[in-house]
């Protein structure tokens, strides 16, 4: 049974990669599949393109309703700012659909965040704790609250109902662990090499 | 290249197949595929080692191996003995105090500044005051010691050396190597050390050897290092002598004898082919043995560790921190190339100045590591760390036009771990994570042999770099979706459970923008889950929240604060 979901699943995925001038026909595909008992794979296939942040921003409660209402038709794929335009692009790939932009309405995309409750000013107010949709605050009236931060997806949705404004979001990666290599400058026009007199080279003749 | 299968577990089989392996290994390769003969430039090798004198400065970064970040165990205006740890494996160089833990340039490609300890040090006239003993000696070495002493790595990547050595201790390490390769050209560092420490390298190995529980000792040398090779052979030979007057059951430099006690000493030479150094080669070259990329080689039986590591191993026995390593100074606008001993925390200008560089141009580029392997730095303020094996001055950059890939495979034919980088290219500008994967980017050395060999002048390393941090960002962002839909899930199903009457059904809500749907989507949450709420936050109108009377003034307290906050915030913004 799982082998023919992960085969059904595949063929989907097969079929969007060849992309282009089969878009017509992937969309029909994609298309036949919802209509059947295929709706729930292809649910799932998009909801796992989706950040999972949980946010709210495409104005269905969460990613696994707003990934229903792409397959059912009910929703555009341009309506998740935290995924950007990646997002965008990967389900445009599935689904056989035109890459369009975000749909600016909805928010703006943002680097990785997490909210940080500032300590000193928190009432113990508890209005917080119900908003967070992945239980991600913990506290209880009274009593400071504080953040879980490696379970914070940074969706905001804790920021409006808190009465002192105590809660802040900052960038995710900060240190220099997180960092990586830019891209090249521009890979097709110039290139500065690292050395200024290339060594001699011998080519191995093997 | 072949892939060989994991070590098997069971120990006879174990030990015939590895036999056989080895046999055949010796027999047919141990040789790399690709690798580029560059041309032999080992600056400084022709005079002494110059000792930097300790500077009034130092800057020591609290930064780990990969960019971690260490907490300091130190505060400011505190002062500090010679080695005394300032935080977890960074000793202190010297006796000072410390003036400021604030951020500064170090050596780090990203050009940024990080949180450094700063050490206003106890300047004496002697130089060499940094390789006195702090602790006293051993008589055999223990993990204890080296986390005492700092001993890191002291190869390119800086593996903290205890940590290497505590994974030995968890797998079966039959084999030390000491990797005395330095196979890129420009830097020297290793093979000055080698000619005047040959004696300390061999018996840090034995210690190393002895404390991972190895059985016998591999010493790698390219052949063309000659007085550093025939260095290395009088001390094999010498330790070995040491070891048969006092034991009469001992090796014969091949193979294990016996006794537990008796370690076997071999010197191996590799051809001098540029990037055999790299650990994982190195392995296959000494030993025949693949250890697989993103997997550690004492999983494999294997500690590799470099020759200054070794030399500083054996000094942390006999108690001294390791507080100083050999850089090589060198570059096209260097004029006195030298290898130099220099403190760590000394900052790249008083190397420079110490070593007669004299006045550098204004368009003068430095660098930190080798030519290949090494980046830019920005400031000369950059301190030396254990990572740091040379400094140059170079000419600025000279451009070159990269044309489209003219699909030579040249790229293929050098790269050392047999991958096709024309191919992972293509992959990396379309973005295609899993063909990345497929194609063997974890392998990626970063050698730069690709570079270097293409016609078209494609800066294939700095893409496959990038690609490298893309793709294991990807895997992040995998990950931590999975965490919070795992997360969402569980809450749901906790709200829809008994004596909760909220629907799962996904009933849209009104879309405006998205404070307004973030605020509706509140007031459903908070109407479900807090009963009765005394206060609902509703736009700008606050009223005081639910509580005791205990907490009513500071409630008050905290409101008016957030009230000024925000006429503050709107007052920034312009907005009313």
């Amino acid at each position: 049974m799982t082998a023919l979901a992960f085969l059904a699943l595949g063929i989907v995925v097969a079929i969007a990669a060849l992309g282009g001038a089969l878009l017509a026909r992937l969309d029909r595909a994609a298309n036949a599949i919802a209509a059947g008992d295929g709706r729930e794979r292809v649910v799932r296939a998009v909801d796992a393109l989706l950040p999972q942040t949980q946010c709210a921003q495409c104005g269905h409660p969460g990613c696994r309703p707003y990934a229903e209402a792409i397959v059912d038709g009910a929703a555009g794929i341009d309506r998740c700012p935290p995924g950007g335009t990646r997002t965008v692009q990967a389900l445009a790939t599935l689904l056989g659909r035109d890459i369009v932009p975000i749909d600016a309405s909805r928010g703006e995309t943002k680097d990785p965040q997490v909210a940080r409750i500032e300590e000193a000013d928190c009432i113990g107010c508890a209005l917080c704790l119900p908003a967070c949709p992945v239980d991600a605050i913990v506290g209880a009236r009274q009593l400071m609250h504080t953040v879980i931060r490696a379970d914070c997806t940074g969706c905001e949705l804790c920021i409006a109902p808190c009465p002192v404004d105590c809660i802040v979001l900052e960038p995710r990666a900060t240190g220099l662990a997180d960092w990586h290599w830019p891209a090249p400058s521009s890979t097709a026009t110039t290139k500065t090499i690292a050395f200024a007199a290339p060594p001699a080279i011998e080519r191995e003749t093997s | 290249m072949n892939a060989h299968t994991p070590q098997e577990r069971r120990p006879g089989l174990a030990a015939l197949v590895t036999a056989i392996r080895r046999v055949r290994m010796r027999a047919t390769v141990p040789r790399l595929h690709g690798g580029l003969a560059l041309a032999r430039d080992k600056p400084g090798l022709d005079r002494p080692i110059v000792d930097v004198p300790l500077p009034r400065t130092l800057v020591l970064p609290l930064v780990g191996y990969r960019g971690r970040a260490l907490a300091p165990q130190v505060a400011v205006g505190q002062r500090v003995a010679r080695g005394e740890s300032l935080a977890a494996g960074l000793p202190a160089s010297a006796a000072g105090t410390v003036v400021a833990i604030e951020p500064r340039p170090i050596a780090h490609p990203a050009g940024r500044d990080a949180p450094c300890i700063v050490l206003a040090s106890d300047v004496t006239a002697d130089p060499t005051d940094t390789l006195r003993p702090t602790l006293p000696a051993l008589d055999a070495l223990t993990l204890g010691r080296l986390v005492a002493c700092g001993v890191g790595g002291l190869g390119g990547a800086g593996f903290p050396t205890p940590d290497k050595l505590t994974d030995a201790a968890e797998g079966a390490v039959h084999t030390l190597v000491v990797n005395g390769a330095e196979c890129e050209p420009g830097i020297a560092c290793d093979e000055a050390l080698m000619a005047v420490a040959a004696d300390d390298i061999v018996a840090g190995a034995l210690a190393l050897a002895r404390l991972a529980g190895a059985r016998r000792c591999l010493f790698v040398v390219e052949s063309d290092k000659r007085e550093a090779r025939a260095a290395l052979r009088a001390a094999i030979d010498a330790a070995l002598d040491t070891a048969s007057d006092t034991g009469p059951d001992l090796p014969d430099g091949r193979s294990g004898s016996g006794t537990s006690d008796a370690i076997a000493l071999r010197l191996i030479d590799v051809a001098p082919l540029y990037p055999s150094g790299a650990e994982r080669l190195l392995l296959r070259l000494a030993t025949g043995i693949d250890v697989p990329a993103g997997e550690r080689p004492t999983r494999h039986g294997l500690l590799c560790v470099n020759v200054a590591t070794a030399r500083a191993a054996h000094r942390a026995r006999l108690g001294e921190p390791s507080l100083t390593r050999i850089v090589t100074i060198a570059g096209s606008r260097v004029t006195n190339p030298c290898n130099a001993r220099v403190a760590f925390g000394t900052p790249l200008a008083d190397v420079l100045d110490a070593t007669g560089q004299g006045a550098r141009d204004p368009d003068t580029r430095r660098r930190v590591g080798g030519p290949l392997s090494g980046h830019d730095v920005a400031s000369e303020c950059v301190p030396v760390t254990a990572t740091v094996n040379r400094i140059a001055l170079e000419r600025p950059h000279r451009s070159r036009v990269a044309v489209p890939c003219i699909r030579c495979a040249a790229c293929s034919d050098v790269c050392p771990v047999g991958l096709l980088p024309q191919e992972l290219l293509r992959h990396a500008h379309a973005g295609d994570g899993a063909a990345l994967d497929r194609g063997g980017l974890d392998a990626c050395l970063e050698c730069g042999c690709c570079d270097i060999v293409c016609p078209s002048s494609i800066e294939l390393t700095a893409s496959f770099r990038h690609a490298r941090g893309e793709r294991s960002d990807a895997r992040l962002r995998e990950r931590e979706a999975t965490r919070a839909e795992a997360l969402h899930r569980r809450r749901e199903a906790r709200l829809a459970g008994p004596g909760d009457t909220r629907s799962l059904s996904p009933a849209p809500l009104p879309a405006t923008d998205s404070t307004s749907v973030a605020a509706s989507a509140i007031a459903t949450a908070v109407t479900t889950r807090v009963p009765a709420p005394d206060a609902r936050h509703d736009g700008g109108t606050d009223t005081a929240p639910p509580g005791a009377d205990r907490g009513a003034e500071a409630a008050a307290a905290a409101l008016a604060r957030a009230r000024r906050r925000r006429r503050r915030k709107s007052g920034e913004t312009g907005a009313p």
